[in-house]
C-alpha cells in the first residue's frame, strides 16, 4: 500500500498556509471575546475558535460561517483529490496492478495525513498565538484532553466528509459530490437548530453525522470553559467517545463503499 | 502466435451500444492500425483490451487468459489512452520510478534508458508540470515501453510530437515490433497507419472492419 501513497508537497504547503492564516484570523476574532464572556484561558480561546456553534444562532448564518470556513478550505483543496488522480493515473496504475482496494486505502490514508497536518498547524498557531498575547491553560491536564478532544473531532469529522466527498467522485463529477456533502452538512445543522427550538425530539441531534464534530454540543462539559458558554442541549449520551467512534464507523463504511464500487467500476 | 483474441465482444454504456460485435486476432510481432471517427469506439476498444472497462458480453483473450475471468488486465502491458497523465510535482524519473515501484521489474538504469530512448534527459530536474506538450508525450511513450511488455496499447501516440520526434516515436515502434511486441495503435495521422500498420481496422459506430487499402 506504502507504494501508492504520493504527499503532494506543494499542496501541504498551502494546506498549512491557509491553516495558519486561517487559524489567525479566527484567534483574532476570538480573543475579542474572551473578557466580555468572563473567560481568559486558553481552554476558551480553542473551545470558541473550534468547538462552538451557538445552537440559538445557526439563524443568523455568521457563527455557522465561521464554523464552515475551516471546512470550506480543506474543500477546496482536497475535495475531489480521489477522483482527479483516478481521472489522470489510472490508466498507468491498473495496467501495472489489481491492486485497486490498496489503492483506495492508501488513498484515504493520505486524506487523513492532510487533515490532520491541516488542523495540528491550526492548533499550533493559535496556541503560539495566545502565548503571545499572554493566555495561558488553566488546568495543564485537563486543558490537554480538552484540545486533543477538540483535534480528534474535527479531524474524524473532516475525514468522514471528504471520504464521503471524494468517494462521491466515483460515481457521479466533482461538483455534485461537493453540493451533496455541503448541502447535507449545512442542512444538519439547520434541521438541529430547527429541533433544538421547537424542542422536539432533539435527540435526533446526536445521529446527525455532521454535528459530531460540534464539542459544545456534547454532554461533557470541559474544564476550564466557563459553562455559561456551554450550549444546553441536554443530550446525555452525546459524549465525545461517542462521537469518535460513531465518526470511526461512519467513515469505514464509506471506505467499504468506495471499495466495493472501485472493484466493480469501468475506468472510463 | 496469438497474443490477443476478441471474441463477439460488446460493450454498452446505459442505452447506447459503444461496441458491438467485436472479433479479431492479434498476432505477436505485429503492429495493427485502427482508425475511425472520433467517437466511434477505438479508445473503448483499447480501454476494453487493456481491462479498464469489462464487457457486456463476450470475451477478451491475452495469451489465452480471459480478462475479467483468469485475470483483470494483461499480464504485460504497456499503455497511452488519451492525454498523459502524470503527477505533477514529480520530474519525469521520478514520474516513471513511481510507476516501476508497482511491478518492480526494472531497475533505476532500465527507467533512464528507456527516458533517453524517447529523447529526453533522466537527469532533467524540471517537474513534470512544466513540460511542454510533446515532452509529455516523450514522457508517456517511455512509459509505455520501459517495462518491455508483450502488448502496446497506443492510442494517438504521435500526438503533439515535432517531426523529429514523430519520426523517432515511428521508429520505437519499428524496435518494439522487432522485438516480438504486439503493438496496437490509433491514430489520426494517417501516414502512422498506412507506415507503420501491418494490418488495419477500420472502427465505425462501434463496428470492427478489416481495410484492406
Amino acid at each position: 500500500m506504502q507504494k501508492y501513497i504520493n504527499i503532494n508537497y506543494s499542496l501541504l504547503l498551502k494546506l498549512l498556509l491557509a491553516g495558519a492564516l486561517l487559524s489567525l484570523f479566527l484567534g483574532l476574532y476570538h480573543h475579542q471575546a474572551l473578557g466580555p464572556l468572563f473567560c481568559t484561558s486558553l481552554e476558551c480561546l480553542f473551545f470558541l475558535s473550534y468547538g462552538e456553534v451557538s445552537i440559538t444562532e445557526i439563524k443568523f448564518l455568521f457563527p455557522l460561517l465561521l464554523w464552515l470556513l475551516p471546512q470550506v478550505v480543506l474543500f477546496y483543496f482536497i475535495g475531489s483529490e480521489l477522483g482527479t488522480d483516478l481521472e489522470r493515473n489510472a490508466v498507468y496504475i491498473f495496467t501495472r496492478t489489481q491492486q485497486r482496494k490498496e489503492w483506495l486505502l492508501a488513498k484515504s490514508l493520505t486524506l487523513f495525513i492532510y487533515i490532520l497536518v491541516y488542523f495540528s498547524v491550526q492548533f499550533l498557531v493559535l496556541w503560539a498565538f495566545a502565548a503571545i498575547q499572554g493566555i495561558h491553560l488553566v488546568d495543564q491536564q485537563q486543558g490537554l484532553v480538552l484540545i486533543l478532544s477538540l483535534l480528534s473531532l474535527l479531524v474524524l469529522l473532516n475525514v468522514m466528509m471528504l471520504s464521503l466527498m471524494n468517494f462521491l467522485t466515483l460515481i457521479t463529477n466533482h461538483i455534485t459530490a461537493f453540493t451533496i456533502v455541503f448541502t447535507s452538512n449545512i442542512g444538519s445543522l439547520f434541521l438541529s437548530a430547527f429541533l433544538y427550538e421547537s424542542t422536539w425530539r432533539i435527540s435526533i441531534i446526536q445521529w446527525l453525522p455532521f454535528t459530531q464534530g460540534i464539542l459544545a454540543w456534547h454532554s461533557t462539559i470541559p474544564a476550564g470553559v466557563n459553562p455559561l458558554l456551554l450550549q444546553n442541549l441536554s443530550l446525555s449520551q452525546f459524549t465525545i467517545p461517542f462521537s469518535l467512534i460513531y465518526l470511526v464507523v461512519l467513515t469505514t463504511l464509506f471506505v467499504i463503499f468506495g471499495i466495493q464500487r472501485i472493484e466493480k467500476m469501468d475506468l472510463l | 502466435m496469438k497474443t490477443v483474441e476478441i471474441i463477439h465482444l460488446y460493450k454498452r454504456i446505459g442505452k447506447r451500444e459503444i461496441l458491438s460485435d467485436i472479433c479479431a486476432e492479434l498476432e505477436s510481432g505485429k503492429i495493427y492500425g485502427f482508425f475511425g471517427r472520433n467517437g466511434s469506439g477505438k479508445t473503448m476498444l483499447f480501454r476494453a483490451v487493456c481491462g479498464l472497462i469489462k464487457p457486456t458480453s463476450g470475451e477478451i483473450r491475452i495469451h489465452g487468459q480471459t480478462l475479467h475471468k483468469d485475470r483483470s488486465f494483461p499480464e504485460s502491458v504497456g499503455v497511452i489512452i488519451e492525454s498523459p497523465g502524470f503527477w505533477e510535482y514529480y520530474t519525469g524519473f521520478q514520474n516513471l520510478k513511481q510507476l516501476a515501484s508497482i511491478k518492480r521489474k526494472i531497475s533505476d538504469q532500465q527507467i533512464k534508458e528507456s527516458i533517453q530512448r524517447v529523447g529526453l534527459d533522466p537527469e532533467d530536474d524540471r517537474v513534470y508540470k512544466k513540460y511542454s506538450l510533446g515532452m509529455k508525450q516523450r514522457l508517456a511513450i517511455a512509459q509505455a515501453i520501459m517495462e518491455e511488455p508483450d502488448l502496446l496499447v497506443l492510442d494517438e501516440p504521435t500526438n503533439a510530437l515535432d517531426e523529429e520526434g514523430v519520426e523517432l516515436v515511428r521508429n520505437i515502434l519499428l524496435e518494439e515490433k522487432k522485438r516480438g511486441a504486439t503493438i496496437l495503435i490509433a491514430s489520426h495521422n494517417k501516414e502512422d497507419i498506412e507506415l507503420l500498420s501491418d494490418e488495419k481496422f477500420r472502427i465505425s459506430n462501434g463496428r470492427l472492419e478489416q481495410f484492406h487499402g
